[in-house]
């Protein structure tokens, strides 16, 4: 299953505020199958790193109370318009993404 | 709860003589299983590990009524000081602690996510800073729960 993150980068006011929505499941383990009724496994995302040319700037951890297709905001102090900011995650069963964007000025 | 008013106490005398490194893997441990816990309470307990709580300038925007609690967004920007990181807690939910964000001087202490939610509850934003844990809350009306 391709799972896509789509970022977005812009620098406003010395700030480059970085959005992103990943596409994810997000399952809880705790929520039933419509039709066979047997619990759908946990499957979510527990970390997220975001990079600025490479060097780690920020990173969180989440739980199964984050919502499905999560999306992401933060605001890095400075940055230059061309820099690389690179998002990437990490999920429960061990699978991960990456996607990287450059910063665009507003 | 003796036992937790307790140790809180003397946590918090202990934290505010040094922050070990054996202080630092025992919330990051705790951290761990925080998250799988089904009781708000017990979740702000390990997730405190020992600190107290005290009320702190930390913005929670979010909508007083929530249409769809699959995903709320909410927006939570601290304005305390030297603030480490920001962590989000939904009360009545059946896994409350959602979230920690950790903040450094690269990042502005503000971010915005989408949370589950499953019935109406207070949002709870916690900011850990060198000096301590802050705390600030926020109600949200469900009016149809999340899928949590």
């Amino acid at each position: 299953m391709a799972k896509k993150i789509k970022i977005r980068a812009s620098l406003k006011n010395d700030v480059t505020t970085v959005k992103a929505i990943m596409t994810h499941p997000m399952e809880t383990g705790s929520r039933k199958d419509k039709e066979s009724g047997e619990l759908i496994p946990a499957h979510y995302i527990q970390t997220v790193l975001v990079s600025l040319n490479g060097e780690q700037v920020f990173n969180a951890d989440w739980g199964t109370g984050v919502s499905k297709n999560p999306y992401l905001s933060i605001k890095i102090k400075g940055g230059v318009a061309g820099d690389m900011v690179a998002l990437s995650w990490k999920d429960n069963l061990g699978e991960s993404n990456t996607a990287e964007t450059k910063v665009k000025a507003k | 709860m003796e036992i937790t008013r307790r140790k809180a106490i003397k946590g918090a005398s202990l934290a505010a003589l040094a922050l070990s490194s054996s202080g630092l893997m025992k919330a990051a441990m705790a951290n761990a299983t925080a998250f799988d816990s089904t009781d708000y309470n017990e979740a702000l307990e390990l997730f405190l590990a020992d600190n107290e709580l005290s009320a702190g300038d930390i913005k929670i925007k979010a909508p007083e009524v929530a249409a769809n609690g699959a995903t709320v967004p909410i927006m939570i920007t601290s304005s305390i000081e030297n603030t480490r990181s920001i962590s989000i807690f939904v009360e009545n939910n059946p896994r409350p602690y959602i979230a920690t964000f950790h903040i450094n001087p690269r990042i502005e202490a503000n971010v915005s996510l989408r949370v589950k939610m499953r019935e109406t509850s207070n949002i709870v934003a916690i900011v850990k800073t060198d000096d301590g844990y802050f705390v600030s809350k926020q109600s949200v009306k469900v009016t149809a729960g999340g899928c949590v």
